[in-house]
């Protein structure tokens, strides 16, 4: 096998098609990104789910001074708290830790909170916050037992379980993630018929050479293995191209914009998921040119 | 080294068969002419020869094998055995003398080595040595058919085709070419000619095989492209 031979002879032809190579490249990496994006908002679920599902609290928020509930005239009592606080005991062991977080406490997890939000900080004043009792649940799927009991309690402003909020969120974020896949994949389907057309246009325009070539005898591998890697080089370039384009994604929208407000949440994605999907960009990119080229010139350049 | 048994040929969608039971046998170092009207299956014979076609009935025997039994991963292996030229000459364009031969030996894996070596013997045995590095548009159409012929023969094969070599060549030039083919079967090389040029072969009186709609109506040790009288 003549390398040398092989790799000029795809010289040539990537040089001859540049316009079919750049709308390989374009299609291939649009497809690699919307697959990308899929893989990381799998990815944002999981950081998410292993953040959020360890924590398993509900938090009981007692009224404060602003609260606009209406079973809140006051500010909660002294009183009312120690009555939520003997309820809360009561549901042991179902409760299996009972935590108060007083304002300035609240304040300081806030802080901590939106630490990259900055603007947020300064606007809220420590005592607009709402004290509250963090309660840790043996199994979270319980969070009713904690609502019933305490929901409409004198005192008691709401009783929140990130989990239901969580998983709307999740809910939100898979058909986010189906409908990347969804696009990734049409786009795949096109982009394999494109590499297709490409190679077979571009074995049309060398037809005199690859005539002389079967004419004196050159095995059809030779003959084919400069137009396969042409199909390859363009799909693995359309693959960096997306993954650059999914990396700027990353900084410009994540660590931009998302980042103040959704960090809360547990650590959004990060470049170790970003390089996660590189493999498979790369893998499923060569896969496809590799096999629409492979095909294409099975049939095409057929005796 | 080529046998035909009893071969006939119908290519699809057409009545009339294109070789019609045609049964011979060349032996090597033979020089033979294929001789007919257009039409007559002097295209289709060399074509079988090459596999490029198979027979719809008969077989087909090159260098004692049987091409209807060759796997199709063997056939480029047979082919490079045949040394094929053309009334087209097929040169590519944008490659030099030396690259167009030299294109014949990189592309069956030859190396940069032995190609370095023997482009320039062959080019001077077809006469072409001062002209190594022009492009086949700056020669004659005599020069383009030793280049043809220079990249056949440049991998020393045992059967060489010609599918009318002096049908775009003055009287003159075809003799020099037919002097150059005349040499390449003196070396051994078995060589079966398809040709239109009676002067050609009434000149060189050699092995005249005639072909009529397909169908083989003489065989002529030592013939002429009409019937002698």
């Amino acid at each position: 096998m003549r390398f040398r031979f092989v790799f000029s002879e795809l010289a040539i032809g990537l040089r001859k098609n540049v316009l079919m190579m750049f709308s390989v490249v374009v299609i291939t990496a649009f497809s690699m990104m919307a697959l990308g994006v899929a893989l990381l908002v799998q990815r944002q679920v999981g950081h998410m789910k292993h953040y959020w599902y360890n924590q398993l609290q509900v938090s009981v928020y007692l009224c404060s001074a602003h609260s606009t509930n209406p079973n809140c005239p006051t500010a909660a009592t002294p009183a009312q708290i120690t009555d939520v606080q003997n309820q809360l005991q009561a549901l042991q062991p179902t409760v299996k830790s009972i935590d108060f977080v007083d304002q300035a406490r609240a304040y300081e997890l806030f802080k901590e909170t939106f630490k990259d939000a900055p603007d947020l900080v300064k606007n809220t004043s420590p005592d607009a916050l709402p004290e509250s009792f963090v309660v840790k649940l043996q199994d979270p799927k319980k969070f009713n037992v904690v609502s019933s009991a305490l929901s409409g309690k004198p005192g008691v402003d709401s009783v929140q379980d990130e989990h239901a909020f969580l998983n709307k969120l999740f809910a939100i974020l898979n058909q986010l993630r189906v409908v990347a896949i969804v696009i990734s994949a049409t786009v795949i389907i096109a982009a394999v018929v494109l590499i297709g057309v490409a190679v077979q246009v571009s074995a049309a325009s060398r037809k005199r050479e690859t005539g002389i070539m079967r004419l004196v005898g050159a095995s059809n591998l030779y003959i084919q293995l400069p137009f396969l890697l042409e199909g390859i080089v363009g799909g693995l370039l359309g693959a960096v191209v997306g993954f650059a384009a999914l990396s700027a994604i990353k900084v410009a929208l994540i660590d931009h914009s998302l980042r103040a407000v959704f960090g809360a949440f547990g650590s959004l994605v990060e470049w170790g998921d970003v390089f996660y999907t590189l493999p498979f960009i790369l893998g499923i990119s060569i896969l496809i040119s590799g096999l629409a080229s492979f095909v294409t010139l099975r049939m095409y350049l057929r005796d | 080294m080529i046998r035909f048994d009893d071969v006939t040929k119908v290519y699809p969608k057409q009545t009339r068969p294109a070789l019609d039971n045609v049964t011979l046998e060349v032996e090597k170092g033979e020089f033979v002419f294929l001789v007919g009207a257009s039409g007559s299956g002097k295209s289709t014979f060399l074509r079988l020869v090459l596999k490029e076609e198979k027979p719809s009935q008969g077989r087909v025997h090159v260098a004692g094998k049987d091409l209807g039994r060759l796997s199709s991963w063997k056939v480029p292996g047979l082919r490079r055995q045949i040394g094929t030229v053309f009334q087209d000459f097929r040169l590519l364009p944008n490659k030099t003398v030396t690259q167009n031969v030299a294109f014949a030996l990189e592309v069956i894996g030859r190396p940069q080595t032995q190609i370095r070596k023997i482009i320039p013997e062959v080019l001077d045995l077809v006469g072409l040595a001062d002209k190594a590095n022009r492009l086949p548009g700056e020669l004659s159409g005599g020069e383009q058919q030793r280049v043809a012929i220079a990249r056949a023969f440049a991998n020393r094969p045992i059967i060489l085709l010609a599918d009318e070599p002096t049908g775009n060549l003055d009287p003159t030039t075809s003799v020099g070419i037919m002097k150059l083919l005349d040499r390449i079967n003196r070396t051994g090389t078995t060589v079966v000619m398809a040709t239109h040029d009676s002067q050609i072969v009434d000149s060189m009186r050699r092995r005249v095989i005639e072909l009529e709609g397909g169908k083989m109506i003489r065989d002529q040790s030592r013939g002429v492209y009409g019937y002698s009288n």
